[in-house]
């Protein structure tokens, strides 16, 4: 037994060990810190990586949000237009494709969500992804088509969960 | 009618003079639903399909020459003829500019059939209650003898 609790266990320190190469004057800075707070060195490194995984988090977040936001507005701005052209350079599509890299694996996982009803995403992703265009000559026009070359791609070329 | 538009942008649609007729879809738009082909969407920009000759440029002259390659001539009006398949393309001038907007097919009936951009299609009478701030006005009516099933696009 001694394992103890649930809420202890969460509590427990993990005994592992990192090992970081970092610079003789980032070390005296670290440690400089640790004493101005009365932590540990360790103590205060494992405070940082977990306030930098949250801040990755929260950036993560925010990205999601404006991306959820500018689709949203696309919507309302493009009405009944059948024009690529004219539904591409609304504001918000442009805001989008203007979120460069980062936009990648938001508009893939919304293109993915979609289904066998992709939206017009591909002018996006050509732009992002610097004039690549994964579809076949003979797939064109076919939104479903489309979307299945341009998922495939993201497997093969990017890091999409 | 309670279909994904907004009034505004269809300013002449009613519950009288229009019926939707399948649910919205990116999967095919007005000017390859005119053309009869439920299945793409027909753009001019060089990721999507636009028929091989035909200039990928936004111009009227680009869309009768898709329109050509079916068949279809200009004529001079919308009238129901039998044994005549019609379209009607829609402009919109901005200054000296005359921008393709959409294109609508005559029924058998005579009605007309529409599909709005990602939104749905429907059916519609008289042709121009599409007409408005989004598609402008009629431009031209094109024809063709009457295509069975089978020659369909």
């Amino acid at each position: 037994m001694g394992q103890g609790t649930a809420e202890q266990l969460e509590k427990r320190p993990s005994k592992a060990r990192v090992s970081v190469p970092v610079t003789d004057e980032l070390l005296r800075e670290i440690d400089s810190r640790a004493r101005r707070l009365s932590v540990s060195r360790s103590t205060l490194l494992a405070r940082l990586l977990q306030y930098g995984l949250e801040a990755e988090q929260l950036k993560r977040d925010q990205r999601l949000l404006r991306f959820q936001t500018l689709l949203a507005q696309w919507h309302l701005e493009r009405g009944p237009t059948s024009s690529i052209e004219e539904m591409c350079t609304r504001p918000a599509y442009l805001s989008i494709i203007a979120m460069g890299p980062e936009a990648l694996p938001l508009i893939i996982g919304q293109l993915r969500s979609e289904g066998n009803n992709p939206d017009h995403w591909f002018v996006a992703l050509h732009y992002i992804a610097k004039g690549t265009d994964p579809v076949p000559d003979e797939d064109k026009g076919d939104m479903v088509k489309m979307s299945k070359a341009w998922l495939d791609w993201a497997e093969r070329e990017m890091d999409v969960g | 009618m309670s279909g994904s538009w907004a009034q505004r942008d269809f300013p002449h649609l009613n519950t009288g003079n229009c019926r939707i007729t399948s649910p919205a879809t990116n999967a095919y738009n007005c000017l390859a639903w005119a053309a009869g082909n439920d299945k793409q969407w027909w753009d001019p920009n060089g990721l999507y399909y636009w028929p091989k000759g035909v200039p990928r440029e936004v111009s009227l002259d680009a869309v009768l020459q898709v329109y050509e390659r079916l068949g279809f001539t200009i004529c001079t009006g919308g009238e129901l003829e039998t044994g005549f398949d019609k379209i009607a393309v829609f402009v919109k001038e901005i200054g000296p500019r005359k921008i393709p907007t959409h294109a609508a097919r005559q029924l058998e009936s005579g009605d007309w059939t529409s599909k709005l951009g990602s939104f749905e299609d429907m059916s519609h009478k008289p042709v121009d209650a599409v007409r408005g701030p989004c598609y402008g006005e009629v431009k031209l009516f094109m024809s063709r003898p009457r295509q069975t099933a089978a020659d369909a696009v």
